[in-house]
């Protein structure tokens, strides 16, 4: 097998606007405003020749932090494997990033490598394959999958963990800002780290239209073992010993939704207090 | 024997002697001659799917027969395959198989760079050595399409799976009651949660091939042991070139997590992805 890997460098352009230094970035939040596309899509050309596109074509009408930084970086790393005979192109996914890129990066191009450039796999059974009767509109026990097969690898996720309190507070700023786009990318990300400061964020923009907030709220008191939602038959539909965790649902109606709210506002009252 | 098939049945006749896919003998069923390993799934028209649902919607469809293999392939087989031909997985080559260890969260999984279909779980753990009867995992789809090139077999589609799975039944289950008779055919994840172990889980991860009962039509481990990839994508991910299709459960579906061992449900995971859970059967076309 004659296989090789090549790295490509595209320009010494790029690689200037790397940032190669270990001095910590400066995560000024109203300097990369200026910056941020509202709503961003990505062109998807030569940059996700086989691998990747998948996850834009789902989100792209979805707000995110692009950085043409971070594209410029994965594109300096990008490892490229041709394959001998196959009619499948063969660019494969890697970290792209060392450590000392990840540590240059704002907060901002952090989440954005983490959403844009997910670097492991996920294996799909369960999710979106509910039945909806299309009546009453559903709350999940936990977010659906991603869509894609593709998942943020264990130092992606890593690198979001070690500044927890810095994502936490750029993605709450955003719901707040965005609540008509609320990305479930952006909800799963506080999710993984359970995220109890957004717990106001996401109480204040939950509504018929962004029931996932109401997800991650319960999932958060789940993974926190909170008592009362324990105690309360929330609790056995979605996270007992008989449910299927990310196939049973509850009706999202008015009662269950301001249910949620209350407890998940005792919750973080309560954690605040202690 | 049909007519027409006298090549296929030589070259399969001869790939069996080498121990190649595993059989050597053929048997005669309503006049025609089986290879022995596979079941022969007879023509006509079936109904599919489940009303409502959002990946496998209600659906008929007609096929002209064929056989597919009456259990996963196992490590013994794909061996064979790689001794023939030097192939080198997609894993061996890239390190980049997702594989598990008790502990772990809900649907977590973690890149072990040294595993590969010899050693599920890394070379910390036991190999394949004492596990040549149990079905190969830790290949990709790609790694499958090149067995089958060299096997001169193929994969079943989604609907091919399903009608040999439900063998003429209708719903959920292929068998009769719900779904707390799954563990009487499959190797499934029996602990509530995959951080513990069921200590009276016999085989906690793949068990040999055939160690559960059978489905009306003798095939085996369709509901567990490990997650099969079909050959097509189902339709919302019709344009989603980087995806494959997987159906049945596998050692590490549970109850609360997965749940898909059954006949209706699809899942999918990208091509290049290489699971400790993740397998194939083959089909053989009657032309």
């Amino acid at each position: 097998m004659k296989f090789k890997l090549i790295f490509y460098c595209l320009s010494a352009v790029l690689l200037t606007a790397c940032g190669t230094g270990k001095q910590e970035p400066a995560d000024s939040d109203s300097t990369e405003t200026q910056t941020e596309e509202k709503v961003s899509t990505l062109d998807t050309t030569g940059l996700y020749k086989y691998h990747g596109g998948s996850w834009y074509e789902k989100n792209k009408n979805h707000a995110y932090f692009k950085s043409e930084k971070v594209d410029a970086m994965v594109m300096k790393n990008k490892l490229y494997v041709p394959e001998e005979t196959d009619e499948i192109p063969m660019d494969y996914d890697v970290d792209y990033l060392e450590k000392n890129d990840l540590e240059s990066l704002t907060t901002r191009e952090l989440i954005y490598y983490c959403l844009a450039y997910k670097n492991s796999f996920s294996q799909i059974c369960a999710g979106d394959d509910f039945m909806d009767d299309g009546k009453t509109p559903k709350i999940p026990g936990m977010l659906p999958f991603d869509y894609s097969g593709l998942l943020m690898s264990n130092t992606q996720r890593k690198a979001l963990e070690s500044r927890k309190d810095s994502v936490v507070k750029v993605l709450s700023d955003y719901i707040l800002a965005n609540d008509d786009k609320i990305s479930t990318d952006y909800l799963q990300i506080l999710e993984d780290l359970h995220a109890v400061n957004a717990i106001p964020a996401l109480i204040s923009t939950a509504s018929e239209k962004n029931l996932h907030n109401y997800t991650v709220l319960l999932s958060l008191m789940y993974t926190m073992k909170y008592q009362p939602l324990l105690d309360s038959p929330f609790y056995e539909d979605l996270y007992g010993n008989e449910a299927y965790t990310h196939g049973n649902r509850i009706e999202a109606t008015p009662e269950n939704r301001k249910a949620i709210v209350e407890m998940a506002r005792a919750f973080y009252k309560g954690g605040k207090e202690s | 024997m049909r007519s027409g098939h006298t090549y296929l049945f030589w070259i399969f006749s001869l790939q069996f002697s080498l121990g190649l896919v595993g059989c050597g003998q053929t048997k005669k069923t309503n006049g025609n001659e089986i290879p022995e390993g596979f079941v022969n799934i007879p023509a006509g028209e079936y109904e599919l799917g489940e009303k409502g649902h959002y990946v496998n919607p209600h659906h008929k469809t007609k096929t002209p027969g064929f056989y597919i293999s009456a259990t996963e392939i196992t490590n013994k087989q794909f061996e064979a395959f790689t001794k023939a031909t030097g192939y080198k997985t997609t894993a061996e080559r890239f390190h980049n198989a997702m594989t598990f260890y008790v502990g772990l969260d809900e649907f977590e999984w973690y890149n072990d760079t040294t595993a590969n279909w010899q050693y599920p779980f890394g070379i910390k753990n036991e190999g394949i050595k004492n596990k040549m009867d149990h079905p190969v995992t830790c290949i990709s789809f790609l790694d499958i399409k090149k067995y089958c090139e060299w096997a001169k077999v193929r994969l079943p589609t989604l609907d091919e799976w399903e009608i040999a799975c439900r063998a003429g039944t209708e719903g959920k289950h292929f068998f009769k009651g719900d779904s707390t008779h799954v563990p009487e055919y499959a190797n499934i994840w029996l602990s509530r949660r995959h951080s513990e172990a069921n200590v009276h889980d016999d085989y906690l991860f793949t068990s040999p091939v055939k160690k559960f009962k059978p489905n009306a039509w003798g095939l085996y481990d369709m509901y567990g042991n490990c997650f099969e990839f079909c050959a097509d994508r189902a339709k919302p991910y019709k344009d989603k070139k980087n995806l494959a299709c997987a159906r049945g459960g596998s050692w590490w579906c549970s109850k609360n997590s997965c749940n898909f061992f059954n006949s209706v449900d699809i899942g999918r995971v990208d091509q290049f992805a290489s699971f400790s859970n993740q397998g194939f059967r083959v089909v053989l076309d009657l032309k």
